[in-house]
């Protein structure tokens, strides 16, 4: 899963080194919609075909829905903190 | 919205066509999503390293605007953490890594589904657009009662594109600035923390 680091960093360089080349650029982002969309579909499609997934949705729903709550409670209440100590007086950026 | 509205009819197709029985063996014989997957991340450097306003955004960045994101990041780990022990069928190391999606859906969920498997895929897939639609509908509660930056906080990676209006509308126009920045620094680390999670634990 290293790859998937060294091969964004490259990006990010190639990135660099195609700025302005808007075409290019243009073709990327369309490209990079189409593998999104081929990605989720994959997904979608190993999903279907896997009956543990398909039997467990109810308890894999479940347990997002606990897991986006507490990410949210927490993020929210340190944000919470970080506005009454440094942004209510002041505001934004 | 629109974008995400394709996305889970792509995901929902090829569920339909996986319940349906259709799965050509090809597809497993030559693992196609690892491939799509690289082809991916090599696409979302590209645009990164060429997007012009992210560099100066991070060159003028300070210590006030950074501890908006650095909130966002130790508030999900801790807020994902302390419930992992709550929840015995999940293991802590799943719940950080599914809470780092930040909403950004599409990316967490294959990449997790590519380390771990499709059964965390789909729970990061739900957890994370369930994170992008509470935001949409809570932002203004969550101002009144949380400050301005809440809705920023809840939106995460989110809050440079669907979420910013919201954010904007609610928290204020000065803000808009505040969600984008933390919105890009959080969706280019999402796949950063997600491996450094599973390499750590």
């Amino acid at each position: 899963m290293i790859e998937i680091i060294i091969i964004m960093c490259t990006g990010i360089l190639t990135g660099i080194f195609l700025r302005g080349r808007s075409s290019i650029l243009f073709a990327a982002e369309k490209l990079t919609g189409i593998s999104i969309y081929l990605l989720l579909f994959l997904l979608g499609l190993s999903v279907g075909t896997n009956d543990t997934i398909i039997n467990n949705f109810p308890v894999i729903g479940f347990n997002a829905l606990v897991l986006t709550f507490s990410a949210v409670a927490g993020s929210v209440i340190l944000s919470w903190i970080l506005y009454i100590l440094l942004f209510r007086k002041t505001g934004g950026a | 919205m629109k974008g995400s509205v394709i996305i889970i009819l792509f995901f929902a197709a090829g569920l339909t066509a996986g319940i349906k029985g259709f799965s050509p063996e090809i597809l497993q014989e030559i693992d196609a999503t690892v491939y799509a997957l690289y082809l991916l991340m090599f696409l979302v450097g590209i645009s990164v390293g060429a997007d012009k306003n992210i560099w100066p955004m991070l060159k003028n960045m300070n210590l006030k605007i950074v501890l908006v994101p650095l909130s966002v990041i130790a508030g999900t780990l801790a807020g994902t953490g302390i419930c992992s022990l709550f929840l015995p069928e999940i293991e802590t190391a799943d719940a950080l890594a599914i809470g780092s999606g930040f909403g950004y859906y599409s990316l967490s969920s294959i990449i997790i589904s590519q380390v771990r498997n499709e059964t965390l895929g789909v729970m990061a897939l739900l957890s994370n657009i369930s994170r992008e639609i509470f935001t949409l509908a809570a932002a203004p509660v969550l101002v009144r009662y949380f400050g301005k930056l809440a809705p920023i906080a809840s939106g995460g990676a989110t809050s440079m594109d669907t979420t910013l209006p919201i954010i904007s509308r609610y928290s204020g126009r000065e803000y808009a600035i505040l969600a984008i920045f933390s919105g890009v620094i959080l969706t280019i680390l999402v796949p950063f923390i997600i491996t450094f999670i599973y390499k750590v634990l």
